[in-house]
């Protein structure tokens, strides 16, 4: 017998069929990432732990939903991508999320090699000046390695647009970030 | 602006086809200008992932085992489908024998004799009657009394969920308390300072 790993969607099936252990690899195949996706969009790490939890469950209630079980990892993004959107919508209804947490930077001098922390920081800050559809499409693609296509299925957009933004979001880091000098960077 | 055949931020974000990308490497040999662009995009992707590494979350996400991930009763209903069948007909089995236990005895009192002189008797349609309604009396009761169970239980579970709900925004608010007592604490202590130093002045 040839060895492969178990696929998703081996294990969507058997959960379909009511094998909890199925499910419960699943979740431990995905919590990490989307605990971290989620922690990117709502910046809070226990809002991010409650949501994560929220999105498994939805995603189990509705796992009969899901059409092709090759595509869950888009369609389990997709859940949480709501979910993030709903809580920052009940959370922050007066705020306008675009906007929220922006200071200015103060630019190191000229060639100086930042400490990672202050790289941290000038890249939190970079983050903040983009728009929350740029700001998602870069932790989509940067951070979580999805294909446009993938992109477009998780935001509910056309392809077109998932690049647009992601394009247009790094054309203003590539402003925003050109004085960030890394140690051991040449 | 780049002059690549193809766009060069597809190509290093992997979106291109292997002939565009092949297209896309021989003009790179030959173009400094799009080596610079390839390399201000590695350097922004270099500075946003250093910045931000993936953490473990601080907790496991809930197994499905876990108590939060049980199925409502009518989910369970719904995804019973085999098991519902197999008691179905269970259930018409045993309705079956129980039909015949209870009929042949009518018919065995008889005498052969009389069995055979007497027409088919009309009592056994009547007693298959009420037997059927007995039957169907038991399995509402039994159904009914199955419904008020899992409906105390959503009970339960429904109050469970708002109980921790509520735990959760008690905790978090009297974290926030304590924050706003260290600050007005501060504030106060910042004040009695100031006015020492204006005395202090006067």
């Amino acid at each position: 017998m040839i060895f492969r790993e178990v696929e998703d969607r081996d294990l969507i099936e058997q959960a379909r069929r009511g094998k909890v252990e199925a499910y419960n690899l699943l979740v431990s195949r995905w919590e990490k990432r989307i605990y971290n996706y989620l922690l990117r969009l709502v910046k809070n790490r226990e809002d991010a732990l409650d949501l994560a939890q929220d999105v498994f469950l939805k995603a189990y209630q509705n796992l009969r939903k899901l059409e092709d079980p090759g595509r869950f990892g888009p369609w389990l993004y997709r859940i949480a991508h709501n979910e993030a959107y709903s809580s920052l919508r009940r959370n922050r209804p007066e705020t306008d999320l675009e906007d929220a947490d922006f200071e200015p930077w103060v630019q190191p001098g000229p060639g100086r090699r930042m400490l990672p922390i202050e790289v941290s920081l000038a890249v939190e800050r970079a983050m903040n000046v983009l728009s929350s559809d740029q700001r998602e499409a870069v932790v989509l693609k940067v951070y979580q390695g999805f294909k446009f296509e993938e992109i477009a299925e998780i935001l509910g957009c056309p392809v077109s647009t998932a690049k647009s933004r992601l394009y247009t979001a790094l054309d203003l880091l590539k402003g925003t970030l050109s004085s960030v000098h890394m140690r051991g960077a040449e | 602006m780049s002059c690549s055949p193809f766009d060069l931020r597809d190509y290093f974000f992997g979106e291109l086809s292997p002939a565009e990308r092949s297209s896309t490497e021989n003009h790179l040999t030959s173009c400094i200008a799009c080596r610079e662009e390839l390399a201000k995009l590695a350097d922004v992707k270099n500075i946003l992932l250093s910045a931000s590494a993936d953490e473990e979350p601080p907790r496991r996400i809930a197994f499905v085992s876990d108590k939060v991930f049980e199925l409502r009763w009518w989910q369970r209903l719904w995804t019973a489908g085999p098991q519902l069948g197999f008691a179905g007909a269970a259930l018409l089995a045993a309705a079956v024998l129980v039909h015949g236990v209870l009929v042949r005895p009518i018919a065995s009192a008889q005498s052969p004799t009389t069995l055979a002189k007497a027409p088919i008797p009309p009592a056994a349609t009547i007693d298959k009657a009420a037997i059927e309604t007995e039957i169907q009396r038991r399995v509402q009761a039994e159904v009914a009394k199955a419904v008020a169970a899992h409906d105390s239980e959503e009970r339960t579970k429904v109050l469970e969920f708002v109980n921790t709900r509520l735990q959760k925004s008690e905790r978090r608010n009297s974290r926030e308390l304590v924050l706003i007592e260290e600050y007005l604490e501060k504030l106060d202590k910042r004040n009695a300072t100031v006015q020492r130093a204006m005395m202090f002045n006067e």
